[in-house]
């Protein structure tokens, strides 16, 4: 992708041809907003432990309102990961009490849990993209389980894959991107559905800085278009070029800033 | 498009799988036949020789007299529908496997034989009709084939039911390889499979995706087995023709038979898709 910046990926550029909102709105549409819901998560003394072994999080007290933009920060092994697991449904707390979306979880049947997981798009850590499946495949899987209209599919699989400068690479495997492009995949699939809550695990760990500073940038716009947006990293220097609040994970437990700062961007 | 390309099947933890069930499905087909084919004769055999009977009159001086007398009395005699003396040469061809033909049987004295049907309508006393017979001869002999019919018929029954017990079996057999096979193929497919789950696929999407998939391999392996079985029972049923005896000549199939052969593959991808389907909806319960 460093052969062919100008064309490529024409949406990261930080200049006056970026997210057109108008694109962004038509192809996320719109988030929480209308739904009246204002708290998105909800934690209450959350501990989580793996097995037997110790509290990897512990007294997790946490609340997310509508309309947030949240890094998370914490060193190796904090456990960002696991916070997030927790807050896509991966994983359950070991004791405690957690909402998402107003609903309560330990009270929530399985056959309802699906329906929450589809409001949240999410981007692994290590992308987990399917490699036999086609790029354009893997973007349009969350629109095929929710099953959506194949045509309007198609069309705004293949927009927001143009989008992130992947256009032309649509049948191809995940297999044969770089590191950041699978990264860029891997993004496109998180958003495709218009998620209501957008996580991301590390979404910059394999892009240089100036690449990471437009990734959150493109973020940025998702949130401007209703989505709330935690992104786990340990850079930084990156979450400084930004105001936005930082969640801090240090000795298994969560510092929340007191005061929220509003969108810097 | 994606529902089937979700899951790839070239990896070899399913391959196996057709070649099982075409297996199975070949020794189900086979007890299945054996056993319709079994319960068909019995059917035959009852019928045919429960409505005859047979009366031997051992060779005597007075020979002709006595068979005129027997003749005589079993046609006077209510419930019987026809009286056949069989003639010499149909005796002399009866006993030809065992004694050859030509000069031997002309000299041997041979006894009468007289072919009795009975009325279906009408029950004949078989007892008051021996003690009349013995009063013309006492050597006189009335064969009623019940003994030797009820053997018949009990040996044949006890096969049906061995047939019925392999056929559980080979049911439970295929049963364990499905589910071994499924969990097999779920491992392999665990990334596709958590990662469905993460982004809010129902179980039973998920279960589906495996229970089409074992349907097809089912369904192929059934079809192999059948064809092979069409195979075998075309050779036995031409082995079985040579025989021509009356007792092989009647294991056919009806066409009723024929058909539930044909129906094995469809139940065997029906068994394998709801097992596929029980196992993986099994596997995900464990998934938060
Ligand atoms: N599946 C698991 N089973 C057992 N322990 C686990 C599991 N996943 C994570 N852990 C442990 O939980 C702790 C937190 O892990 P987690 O992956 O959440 O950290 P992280 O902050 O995301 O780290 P990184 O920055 O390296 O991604 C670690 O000590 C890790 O060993
Ligand atoms: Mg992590």
């Amino acid at each position: 992708m460093r052969g062919a910046k100008s064309t490529v990926i024409p949406v990261l550029d930080p200049g006056p041809r970026t997210w057109h909102l108008a694109t962004v709105s038509r192809v996320f549409g719109i988030g929480l907003q209308q739904e009246g819901i204002d708290r998105v998560i909800r934690f209450e003394n959350v501990g989580v432990r793996y097995g037997i072994g110790p509290e990897v999080l512990r007294d997790i007290s946490l609340h997310i309102e509508q309309d947030s933009f949240y890094f998370l920060t914490g060193a190796s092994g904090a456990g960002k990961s696991s916070l997030l697991k927790l807050m896509y449904l991966s994983l359950f707390p070991s004791r405690g009490y957690m909402q998402v979306f107003g609903e309560d979880i330990a009270r929530t049947s399985r056959r309802d849990l699906p329906q929450l997981r589809r409001r949240i798009g999410v981007v692994f850590q290590d992308f987990r993209l399917l490699s036999h499946l086609s790029i354009f495949d893997n973007v349009a899987l969350p629109l095929r389980l929710a099953g959506d209209d194949e045509k309007r599919t198609r069309n705004n699989v293949s927009e927001l894959l143009d989008w992130v400068g992947l256009g032309a690479r649509l049948h191809d495997s995940p297999d044969t991107l770089s590191g950041g492009e699978q990264q860029r995949v891997a993004i496109a699939r998180a958003v495709i559905s218009k998620p209501s809550l957008l996580l991301a695990d590390e979404p910059t760990g394999n892009v240089d800085d100036r690449i990471a500073y437009r990734l959150v940038r493109l973020f940025e716009e998702l949130h401007r278009s209703g989505t709330v947006v935690i992104v786990a990293t340990h850079n930084d220097a990156l979450v400084r070029r930004f105001s936005h609040p930082v969640l801090v994970l240090a000795d298994s437990e969560l510092h929340v800033p007191a005061v929220k700062a509003k969108d810097g961007a | 498009m994606a529902g089937t390309d979700l899951i790839p099947d070239s990896e070899g933890a399913g391959r196996f799988l057709p070649w099982v069930v075409a297996v199975m499905v070949f020794f189900a087909a086979l007890a299945s036949a054996a056993g319709l084919a079994l319960n068909q004769a019995t059917g035959t055999w009852r019928s045919d020789l429960a409505s005859t009977i047979t009366v031997e009159i051992p060779p005597q001086e007075n020979a002709q007299a006595r068979l005129t007398a027997v003749t005589k009395a079993l046609r006077d005699t209510p419930g019987i529908a026809r009286v056949r003396p069989l003639q010499v040469a149909e005796i002399a061809k009866l006993l030809q496997p065992w004694l050859g033909g030509g000069a031997l049987i002309d000299d041997l004295p041979l006894p009468h034989l007289i072919d009795v049907h009975l009325s279906p309508e009408q029950s004949v006393d078989l007892v008051a009709l021996a003690r009349q017979l013995a009063d013309i001869g006492p050597d006189i002999r009335i064969d009623d084939h019940q003994i030797w019919l009820g053997k018949l018929i009990r040996l044949s029954r006890s096969l049906q039911w061995m047939m019925l017990a392999c056929l559980a079996m080979i049911c439970f057999a295929t049963c364990a390889v499905v589910i071994f096979g499924t969990r097999a193929a779920f491992t392999a497919h665990l990334e596709v499979v958590s990662l469905l789950h993460v982004m809010g696929a129902q179980d039973s999407y998920i279960a589906k995706l495996f229970l089409r998939r074992a349907m097809l391999m089912g369904l192929k392996g059934g079809l192999i087995g059948l064809a092979v079985t069409a195979a075998a029972l075309y050779a036995l049923s031409r082995l079985a023709a040579d025989l021509e005896g009356p007792l092989f000549g009647n294991l056919t199939l009806t066409p009723l038979g024929l058909l539930s052969l044909a129906a094995l593959p469809l139940l065997a991808a029906l068994l394998t898709a709801m097992t596929a389907w029980r196992t993986v909806m099994r596997e995900l319960s464990r998934m938060p």
